[in-house]
């Protein structure tokens, strides 16, 4: 932590190689973020690295009262929010669908190691899945994904959810309620058997994937 | 007893940990009672837990991240620093400015506005001069002429109390077979001011002192002086050789300030400059012993355009007594 107010400091001056630097810790997390709220690879990159450019300009302002990450997140969620905007604008429709091809064309452009992590078979079975979470996803509406992703992948709470996307709590309870319900429909989950055993074509995978380990 | 609406309500908060250790011991108690209520909490959690699963293999592998950060430092260096940053880089010393856009702006607008409001006001004593100038110049007949003097008193009524010279000096200044006779320049710069001062109630000193430098205040002031001494002295006397020499030095004085006016593009100022100037050559300029018709002479004139009036106006000071209503 010592090492990381260190680098703020410096980057508030002005050093680049510190920004960078402390970018390089969080830039999964961003990166994971945006995508599933973009659900395409291309975006993700462009929208996160919008992040870190506005980070970039705003350092000189981040005082440290809060935690660089909560500062960081109230920047990405206002970034999202503001490119919800402009899809609305460009768009009539904000649905997109998330395609396999997405995955391997980061190959073809060498965004992705050539040796694959796993084995082809159990890849194409990831990559089923991956699909298939996108296009759960694209089923809600821009404001209700990034609400459930800052609540089940950011770990916020209904009142820190309610302040960054300014709706009630309410809204927000709400908001996860019929993202899980409407996840749960695309994925096909259905009641998992006492046994474990598959009861969709999704849990398949996933059972698949539970057994290996 | 039971209820599944109520149960399947804090669903979201038991699957999302929003519970207390307490509150989520009693709710997981629950869902044991109820198949149902249990099994759609089971299959939120699977849910969830797909999705992780998906997440996880949706990030792209370790090799991609060298290639983001690369590209990342790319923008960056094509980023230029805030203009707080470059100020504060050029300023050396302030390492961290605080300064916020949007108060510097509102204080900017706010000394702006009063520094606008302040010359407004400055200028509006002018702005109706010209106005007053300006309804008066279409005169294309005497006729004409005369009715449009009357629309400018009438629209500036004089205050309670205080009679409306300007009227009855027009009606005087009307030709008995009808036509107004010419007003020359330097009266009306004169009347302007006495209009602007008598109708509309205006501070003589405030007119003044936003139509006037002090010098040219100054100089109004001792012209003031050197006619009264003219005008009040002996009717026999020839004995004028003060009034001759400071009429000679405040003509010289006049000069300038004319010009000076002239420049700045001063209507009022330049008109009762030139209003004053032939009263001053006049005196400089008498012989040593001048007739008693020469001197008739002029003091008539001074008379008729009461001119030691409008140079009292003109000089007016910020302690002089203003029209008061009774």
């Amino acid at each position: 932590m010592i090492q990381e107010d260190k680098l703020i400091e410096r980057a508030r001056e002005g050093d680049h190689e510190s920004f960078c630097t402390l970018a390089r810790s969080y830039q999964r997390r961003v990166y994971a973020l945006a995508l599933h709220y973009t659900r395409d690879p291309h975006e993700a990159e462009d929208l996160s690295q919008e992040v870190w450019l506005k980070a970039y300009r705003a350092i000189g302002g981040f005082r440290g009262e809060a935690g660089f990450y909560t500062w960081l997140r109230r920047i990405t969620v206002n970034t999202f929010l503001n490119h919800q905007r402009e899809m609305k604008t460009m768009y009539s429709s904000g649905k997109k669908a998330f395609r396999l091809g997405e995955l391997v064309s980061l190959d073809e452009l060498g965004l992705s190691p050539s040796e694959p992590r796993h084995a082809p078979e159990e890849r194409l079975q990831q990559q089923m899945m991956v699909e298939k979470v996108m296009e759960g996803l694209s089923e809600l509406p821009a404001r209700q994904r990034l609400i459930f992703l800052l609540k089940h992948r950011e770990g916020m709470t209904y009142e820190e959810i309610a302040q960054a996307c300014a709706v009630s709590t309410g809204t927000v309870k709400k908001a996860l309620f019929r993202a899980v319900d409407r996840l749960r429909e695309c994925l096909g989950v259905k009641l998992v058997s006492p046994d474990g055993a598959p009861n969709s074509v999704l849990d398949e995978v996933s059972y698949a994937a539970r057994e290996r380990r | 007893m039971h209820d599944c609406v109520k149960t399947r309500e804090r669903l979201v908060d038991l699957v999302f940990d929003e519970l207390g250790s307490e509150a989520r011991r009693r709710a997981l108690a629950e869902l044991e009672g109820c198949h149902d209520c249990l099994e759609r909490y089971r299959s939120m959690t699977e849910t969830l837990r797909v999705f992780d699963q998906a997440a996880e293999a949706a990030m792209p592998d370790e090799g991609y991240w060298p290639g983001y950060e690369a590209r990342l430092r790319e923008r960056l260096r094509h980023e230029r620093p805030s203009w707080k940053r470059r100020l504060a880089g050029w300023i050396g010393g302030f390492g961290q400015l605080t300064v916020r856009p949007l108060p510097l702006a509102i204080g900017a607008a706010l000394i702006l506005l009063a520094i606008g409001w302040w010359s407004w006001q400055r200028q509006q004593a002018v702005m109706n001069l010209l106005l007053v100038r300006n309804i008066e110049r279409p005169t294309p007949t005497p006729q004409s002429k005369l009715e449009a003097r009357d629309e400018v008193i009438a629209i500036t009524p004089a205050p309670r109390g205080i009679p409306n010279r300007r009227k009855s000096v027009h009606s005087n200044t009307v030709k008995p077979d009808g036509g107004a006779p010419p007003v020359r320049r330097e009266e009306r710069g004169r009347e302007i001011i006495e209009n602007v001062v008598v109708s509309r109630g205006y501070d003589q000193s405030l007119i003044a002192a936003s139509l006037f430098t002090p010098e040219t205040i100054r100089h109004f002031e001792k012209a003031q002086l050197m006619l009264r001494s003219f005008r009040n002295a002996a009717k026999g006397s020839t004995d004028l050789a003060y009034e001759k020499q400071l009429s000679q030095r405040l003509l010289y004085q006049n000069i300038l300030l004319r010009r000076d006016a002239e420049m700045k593009g001063n209507l009022p100022a330049e008109e009762a400059l030139s209003s004053l100037e032939p009263f001053l050559l006049d005196i400089a300029n008498l012989p040593d012993k001048p007739s008693g018709n020469e001197l008739g002479e002029i003091r008539e004139r001074l008379q008729r355009k009461e001119l030691i009036a409008s140079l009292q106006i003109s000089s007016a000071q910020p302690s002089t007594p203003t029209f008061q209503n009774p």
